[in-house]
């Protein structure tokens, strides 16, 4: 499991994350004391960091400073800034992504897979999987696993199934399955949406996975 | 200064001198027993006239010279010339006076001008400050979703939005104001701007159900990659408005030699012949029924105004009861000369 430090002075938002990289399958943990950063990140040694930059005492371009003395474990930035300088700033002392506030969680996780994708994939021998039922999800290669076969995914079929899952069996409203697929690359309406969605639905028929996705109507997509 | 401004300031010692010997003269010719011989009053008259003559030169020159130096004076606002240099009394209090004036003038600017700034500094601390709360809500929107009523939930989300949107639009309508002090130019990709400019609107495409084409090849434009997708996404957020549901926005890149036109066009009930030149003004919005986001007739007042400034055009077309089509034309080679001209 990838360790997660959350270095976020606002309450709210840093246990919404909390709880939402939990579901996941992270293992996050957020910081209280922002007096000493650094002990927390030697004492967690965590495998990425997310850092906000205005915060109390020092600021996170102070951290990020510091915490690239000691590794070159990855830092996305988190913050309500969004001046060009900030971000050339933020990426030159060693960050490797930035986020603007207010961002969608949809958005965060994504960037988080990327780097760790980017990071870890050939390095780590843990697997990376989200689970539903039998249905496997390998999160770093992109495959669907159901007793045995696995099978490759688009990004998008990707995308939409990694919600779904991690929604549980709960209703996810099409709204929030666009939101997750709409980024720099892709821009997807309501109707390319169900085309994706009935693609994903035969390659889990292909897997002998029957009726997987339910539509509900007037609200979204659950799984079975 | 010229002779006519120099008769004009003298008027009353010309009159005077020319009284006086009015007077004499008359005198001279009614009084009988008064004899002058004829080279005598040539000689007087002739000195007479030498004297006038030269008086009025001399005179001229002066006067002239003091009218250079306070003019000097004031264009260097008061601040080579010392005051000591004015002998003549009024030139002197002409002139303390507009030291004090300049000096009052230029000590009001320096306020103002920390004033600004100051108040800059803290709408944009201000503006941070308000993103965290913002995000902190939507966040929670967010999570919660699955126990909302999806309504509950697409209302709030909406007014979330709203309120983000205005608070963004304040900071840009300063920027503007101070356009010289922030604006990086260089070659970016016209697909990064529009899906900059897009991002944030996905939700709205879902709820009305609006169908998206994105096409035309990537091209390179010359512009600040900011402010570029700042005017994209006033375009866009204006075409999700009025796009009704289940209608379109398309969105074409074209390019030749000389410019690159990214072109946002969307269903609806368009825009009429006698508004259409109204649409880039402050505070114009539409009488027609709007739903979802609310229109603030500033999103396309600024978007305009930040393309003037970058050099580049932006343009409407609309067929009434069709569609509304916003252009947005960078110019290859106007492009740098227009901001370097600034």
């Amino acid at each position: 499991m990838y360790k997660i430090l959350i270095i976020e002075d606002d309450n709210t938002i840093s246990s919404i994350i909390e709880d939402r990289l939990i579901k996941w399958g992270y293992l996050p943990k957020k910081i209280t004391e922002f007096h000493n950063v650094l002990s927390d990140y030697s004492n967690f040694q965590p495998q990425l960091i997310l850092l906000d930059i205005n915060l109390p005492f020092y600021d996170g371009f102070y951290w990020c400073a510091k915490i690239r003395e000691l590794s070159n474990v990855p830092i996305i930035f988190i913050s309500s800034r969004d001046g060009d300088g900030d971000k050339i700033r933020a990426i030159s002392q060693g960050g490797d992504d930035y986020i603007e506030k207010p961002f969608s969680m949809d958005l965060l996780i994504a960037k988080i897979q990327a780097i760790l994708r980017r990071t870890y994939a050939y390095t780590d021998k843990d697997l990376h999987i989200l689970q539903y039922k039998d249905l496997l999800l390998h999160m770093d290669r992109q495959l669907v696993i159901y007793r045995e076969k696995e099978m490759e995914l688009t990004r998008n079929e990707f995308r939409i199934l990694s919600v779904l899952i991690q929604n549980q069996g709960n209703v996810v409203s099409r709204t929030r399955l666009i939101k997750a697929l709409w980024d720099d690359e892709s821009f997807v309406d309501d109707n390319t949406l169900t085309v994706n969605v009935n693609r994903l639905r035969k390659k889990l028929v292909a897997l002998g996975l029957e009726d997987y996705i339910k539509t509900i109507k007037g609200e979204g997509y659950r799984l079975l | 200064m010229n002779v006519h401004q120099y008769v004009k300031e003298r008027w009353v010692t010309f009159t005077y001198l020319l009284l006086a010997f009015l007077f004499a003269f008359t005198i001279y010719k009614l009084d009988k027993s008064l004899h002058l011989s004829d080279s005598n009053a040539t000689y007087i008259l002739t000195g007479w006239g030498l004297l006038t003559f030269f008086y009025i030169i001399i005179d001229y020159f002066v006067i002239k010279s003091r009218f250079e130096k306070i003019n000097r004076f004031a264009q260097l606002k008061g601040s080579t010339e010392e005051l000591e240099e004015f002998p003549f009394p009024l030139d002197r209090n002409f002139a303390e006076h507009l030291q004090q004036i300049v000096f009052d003038f230029e000590k009001y600017k320096g306020e103002i001008r920390t004033k600004a700034s100051a108040e800059i500094d803290f709408i944009t601390k201000w503006l941070h400050d308000v993103k965290v709360p913002i995000s902190a809500a939507k966040l929670t929107l967010e999570t919660e979703e699955d126990q909302l009523p999806p309504k509950v939930y697409k209302r709030l989300y909406t007014e979330l939005f709203s309120i983000e949107e205005s608070a963004q639009r304040v900071f840009y309508e300063l920027k503007t104001n101070r356009f010289s002090d922030d604006y990086k130019i260089s070659y970016i990709s016209s697909k990064k701007l529009i899906s900059t400019a897009l991002k944030s609107y996905s939700s709205f495409f879902s709820y009305k159900k609006i169908n998206i084409s994105i096409t035309g090849e990537e091209c390179l434009v010359l512009t600040d990659e900011k402010w570029s997708s700042y005017i994209l996404s006033q375009i866009i957020s204006n075409a999700v408005k009025y796009t009704p549901k289940n209608g379109y926005i398309e969105i074409t890149t074209k390019t030749d030699e000389t410019k690159t036109i990214v072109s946002i066009k969307n269903s609806g009930v368009g825009i009429s012949d006698k508004d259409i030149g109204q649409v880039f003004k402050k505070g114009y919005t539409s009488s027609q029924n709007r739903t979802g986001l609310k229109a603030t007739g500033y999103g396309l007042y600024i978007a305009k105004k930040l393309s003037d400034q970058l050099g580049h055009e932006l343009t409407v077309q609309s067929t009434l009861h069709e569609y509304v089509q916003f252009s947005l034309i960078f110019q290859e080679n106007e492009t740098i000369y227009n901001v370097t001209k600034m």
